[in-house]
């Protein structure tokens, strides 16, 4: 039994403002983006690039994109379902696939702007703060780290993302205080912790206390690792070889796709302008011809 | 207690925004360039504190002298007594709109091209 008033009346309704779509559903920040699109207009039609990194539950996102009146145009970007070809095919969303992801497309962008001879960033991974160096013809590719929503805590995979990507050999501000192995206290960057993280450190850490005290759950969590026999010491040489496939060839591959199916149409198709004209004169000469015969009969 | 003429007395009304597009403005509004020479209109958006022109541009038209990082130079007409001065002001851009007044010659510009 509800006796409550009703609490949303018609004129709730007609003053009720919506919010910009992308705010109701909860995907986009508009105060930050409004500070990050926004172009010096000293500048006029110079593009502002965003390094946008996004994760979902099983995939990560990393996209170089700038923004123009008819919509955001994507310059390049690099998927975490992509690494299977390089030789990654476990463990797709943790901090060393985001260091992955964010190298495959920093080297992504160099290539197709022809600089990638030009800018190789930091070949060998190690987890120290590396920032590129101008080179003497060009300036580096400048970019902005857009992270969206996340909160931006010590060790999140995006900063993974962040680092792949200066390592790279892009240009994006940052500050070291936000990478995995950053101490609160002495306020410095721990190079050797960092580069853990970078090449699955942890991951083999967990992998080694689970081993020795629950191996059941062992067996669950890591079973496409052991199915690939992937065992924790071979696991930073993996990240390794992944690492030089991606500088070796990072153009994206095509996929073979079949045209979509063709499905049984349950409603009726909508008529064009012709279709419809045309069917109206249709039904006009069949009403004409039906009286005239009317009226002949009449007559008769 | 007398009324008071502060820099934006009497604007109520002048500077509230419309029914139902109150909050956030559209970013279309920051992705436009502007050049020398351009025409725009001055229309205040009372949502954005900084920047903003006095009460009597709101609804003027005038060229374009000056573009800086956030802000553009307009050039508008003021009559002040018996004459009528050239006043450049200096106005964010989120209280500027491109003017549709020249749109018309320069569409005959390209056409006769």
């Amino acid at each position: 039994m509800v006796f409550v008033k009703a609490q949303k009346s018609k004129a709730y309704f007609k003053r009720f403002q919506v919010k910009y779509k992308r705010r109701r559903e909860g995907k986009t920040d508009y105060r930050a983006r409004i500070r990050m699109i926004n172009q010096d207009k000293n500048k006029y039609n110079t593009p502002k690039y965003r390094f946008v990194v996004r994760f979902t539950n099983q995939d990560i996102i990393a996209q170089i994109v700038s923004a123009s009146i008819a919509g955001d145009m994507v310059l390049a970007a690099a998927y975490a379902h992509e690494l299977p070809h390089y030789g990654l095919e476990v463990g797709l969303t943790n901090y060393a696939a985001a260091y992955c992801t964010g190298l495959l497309l920093a080297r992504r962008v160099l290539k197709t702007l022809e600089m990638d001879e030009e800018y190789e960033g930091n070949v060998e991974a190690t987890g120290e703060d590396f920032s590129v160096e101008p080179a003497e013809s060009r300036r580096p590719f400048r970019a902005l780290l857009d992270v969206g929503l996340i909160r931006t805590t010590t060790g999140n995979r995006v900063f993974g993302a962040l680092k792949g990507a200066l390592d790279g050999g892009l240009d994006i501000p940052h500050s070291d205080k936000r990478f995995a192995g950053f101490n609160k206290e002495s306020k410095q960057l721990d190079p050797e912790v960092h580069r853990k993280y970078i090449y699955g450190g942890h991951v083999a850490a967990y992998m080694r206390t689970l081993m020795e005290d629950e191996p059941e759950k062992y067996q669950t969590h890591f079973s496409e690792y052991i199915k690939r026999e992937i065992d924790e010491d071979g696991l930073e040489e993996m990240y390794k070889k992944v690492h030089a496939a991606i500088r070796a060839d990072p153009t994206p591959k095509k996929s073979e796709k079949q045209p979509p199916k063709e499905h049984k149409r349950y409603n009726l198709k909508k008529l064009t302008y012709e279709e419809r004209k045309a069917k109206l004169i249709e039904r006009l000469n069949a009403l004409n011809a039906a009286a005239g015969n009317d009226d002949e009969e009449d007559d008769d | 207690m007398p009324a008071g003429h502060g820099l934006r007395s009497r604007t109520r009304d002048l500077f509230a925004r419309p029914f139902r597009k109150k909050g956030p403005t559209p970013l279309s509004i920051y992705l436009r360039t502007y050049k020398i020479g351009d025409y725009v209109d001055v229309k205040v958006n009372g949502s954005i504190h900084k920047g903003m022109p006095h009460k009597f541009y709101h609804g003027r038209t005038g060229r374009v002298w000056n573009v800086t990082k956030r802000a553009i130079g307009v050039e508008v007409n003021k009559q002040v007594g018996n004459r009528i001065i050239r006043k450049r002001i200096h106005v964010r851009v989120e209280h500027v709109q491109p003017s549709r007044c020249h749109e018309e010659i320069l569409q005959r510009i390209k056409r006769n091209d």
